[in-house]
């Protein structure tokens, strides 16, 4: 089973481009969609299946919009939850882990600027740059789950937008 | 002769709800300052409040925690239910028992074992417990799973549920759900039995602090909703006395009022209900508790976590029970009619007593409210054990006392972020 977990809140702006990215491919074959606002559903998704694409609005470097396509090496370990109302990813990976869950992980990470900027209105819903990336996070999920012999139809899965 | 100064301060408590920081002070071997510092910004929920349907009042306040969203909304209901004169039926209180043992569970499984547990076993975080306990933690998120499918069941999700409205639900359950239900809940028991033998062996250091404890009266079972308050100093009174008999503070370092109840510190939560409820415990997790020696008053605040225990067993045992005979057909709810008046309610969230009180128009806006949450209630509490257990801190060096302050502050699993939802912001110098 490959598993979709799109990871966020709807009521925080551009957060919630995980579950709208997971959404656009709940109906692919062979693939499993999860979405949830607790990283928490990471634990259980790495416990149950076999390979889990992890989908979520990341802080980094890059433009807001920039798709990045991330192994679980390349995050940050030492971000943590400041709360104990969410887990934080690299918390859940590492539960995870302790546990011997052995899926494979993959994160398509959507960069986001600020999520909610103190002088702005609360926004539900994505901002432009984010919402122009959907398509390509979309692609690189597909990318990431069907068979790398079929890299055209991909392209062209990804090219029709679904859902996005 | 000029006393050596001591400051010990801990930046962020970690494993906490929120955020909060700590800091003690000592000249000589006099500890002059214990501040439980709580930097959260307000959050003025009691202002907005102001102008809006008092129907509106379970779903706005369930946004003040992400953990305890259901009692916010139960302690609204119940206040609003008051003002109004709604009297709800009482298989729609049942309904409310089940559900709110689905908070219960979730909220003390994640503390006992993934911010809790930690302190015990001298590990870091959850993933170093998973690592040397992976079957504690694995039977520990089964159990807080089987919470959040009571949640989920009867609310429509786990996290800020949709069904729950004043004078009951939007929505009765379904029998096949509420079946399946009660048997993982029941499946869920013995796993808390072995986490609570497991806890009852860990090393739980000695910390004596007598104050105060209320809770809501067990007149309908262990303590949970209710029309009075109960005190560890043999005290009992409607919970509108709580409006005139609890007087709040505000304080330098802190953006949680301070709580006096009849002018002196109180503790509220499971240490306060195991010692005035103990007698309408589940009858397994008495038997339990007498066997692992946690009998009433437990006034050592370390053993919280096998209290914590107990009320997950109590919790499951009462919510399977409760699953089997909830009513699926039938009047979701009572009819209510919004009209002008005051009322007070009080629930039992997992961290302690909460109440609500609301004044509404002739409409039903709302045109005052009051919110006091558990934390903020257990503040001055938790800040007098930092100073019983001053002597041991002094000793210790700075990353000990450290350490050993973050716990008694952990033992009460305050949640910070509710505590800090009050209605004026007073600056100085400003």
């Amino acid at each position: 089973v490959i598993r979709v977990l799109g990871l966020g809140e709807p009521a925080r702006g551009d957060d919630v481009v995980g579950p709208v990215v997971a959404e656009a491919v709940r109906a692919d074959p062979g693939v499993d969609v999860v979405i949830a606002r607790d990283a928490l559903a990471l634990v259980d998704a790495l416990l149950d299946a076999d390979h889990v694409v992890l989908v979520d609005a990341v802080l980094a470097d890059p433009a807001p919009g920039t798709v990045l396509t991330l192994t679980e090496d390349r995050l940050d370990r030492d971000v943590r939850a400041v709360s104990t109302h969410v887990t934080a990813v690299p918390t859940a990976i590492a539960l995870a882990r302790a546990l011997g869950a052995t899926a494979r992980l993959d994160v398509v990470g959507v960069v986001v600027g600020v999520l909610v900027a103190p002088e702005a209105e609360p926004r539900v819903g994505l901002s432009d740059a984010v919402r122009a990336a959907v398509p390509a996070a979309v692609a690189a999920v597909r990318a990431l789950v069907e068979p790398p012999e079929a890299p055209t139809t991909l392209v062209d899965g990804a090219r029709s937008g679904t859902g996005a | 002769v000029i006393p050596e100064i001591r400051e010990i301060r801990v930046g962020c408590v970690a494993r906490v709800e929120g955020q909060g920081a700590l800091r003690l002070r000592w000249e000589g071997d006099e500890l002059v300052d214990v501040n439980l510092r709580i930097f959260e910004p307000p959050r003025f929920f009691e202002g907005f409040l102001r102008g809006r349907s008092c129907l509106d009042a379970p779903d706005l306040t369930s946004r003040i925690c992400g953990i305890c969203p259901l009692a916010y909304q139960f302690t609204a209901c119940a206040a609003v239910e008051d003002a109004l004169g709604v009297t709800v039926l009482p298989e729609l209180l049942d309904l409310r028992r089940l559900m709110y043992a689905g908070e219960w569970i979730e909220s003390h499984v994640l503390h006992m074992v993934l911010l809790h547990a930690p302190d015990f076993l001298g590990l870091d975080d959850v993933a170093d417990v998973a690592r040397a306990h992976p079957d504690r933690v694995r039977d520990a998120l089964r159990v807080k799973k089987a919470g959040n499918a009571i949640m989920a069941t009867l609310g429509g999700r786990a996290i800020h549920p949709i069904n729950v409205r004043v004078g009951g639900f939007h929505k009765l359950p379904d029998r096949d759900a509420l079946d399946a239900l009660a048997d993982e809940l029941e499946a869920c028991r013995p796993l808390v039995v072995g986490l609570l033998r497991w806890a009852a062996g860990f090393d739980h250091p000695e910390l004596r602090h007598d104050v105060a404890r209320a809770c809501v009266a067990p007149d309908a079972g262990y303590p949970l909703l209710g029309a009075r308050i109960a005190t560890s100093t043999g005290q009992a009174f409607p919970v509108d006395a709580l409006a005139t008999r609890v007087v709040e503070e505000q304080v330098p370092w802190s953006n949680a009022l301070h709580a006096r109840l009849d002018g002196a510190p109180y503790l509220t939560g499971p240490l306060a209900r195991f010692e005035l409820g103990f007698d309408r415990l589940d009858g397994d997790a008495r038997a339990l508790a007498a066997e692992l020696g946690v009998v009433p008053p437990v006034r050592n605040p370390f053993r919280s976590i096998l209290v914590r225990g107990l009320e997950v067993l109590h919790a499951l045992g009462t919510a399977a029970r409760l699953a089997r005979h909830a009513p699926v057909d039938g009047p979701p709810a009572v009819p209510v009619v919004p009209r002008a008046g005051a009322g007070w309610g009080a629930t039992e969230a997992p961290r302690g007593l909460l109440w609500h009180g609301y004044e509404l128009d002739d409409e039903g806006t709302i045109t005052a409210a009051r919110i006091v949450p558990p934390t903020s209630q257990n503040q001055l509490a938790i800040e007098g054990e930092l100073r019983a257990i001053g002597p041991r801190l002094r000793e210790a060096d700075d990353a000990a006392a450290r350490r050993l302050a973050e716990r008694v502050v952990r033992n009460h699993d305050p949640c910070i972020s509710c505590s800090t939802h009050f209605l004026t912001l007073t600056r100085e110098g400003a």
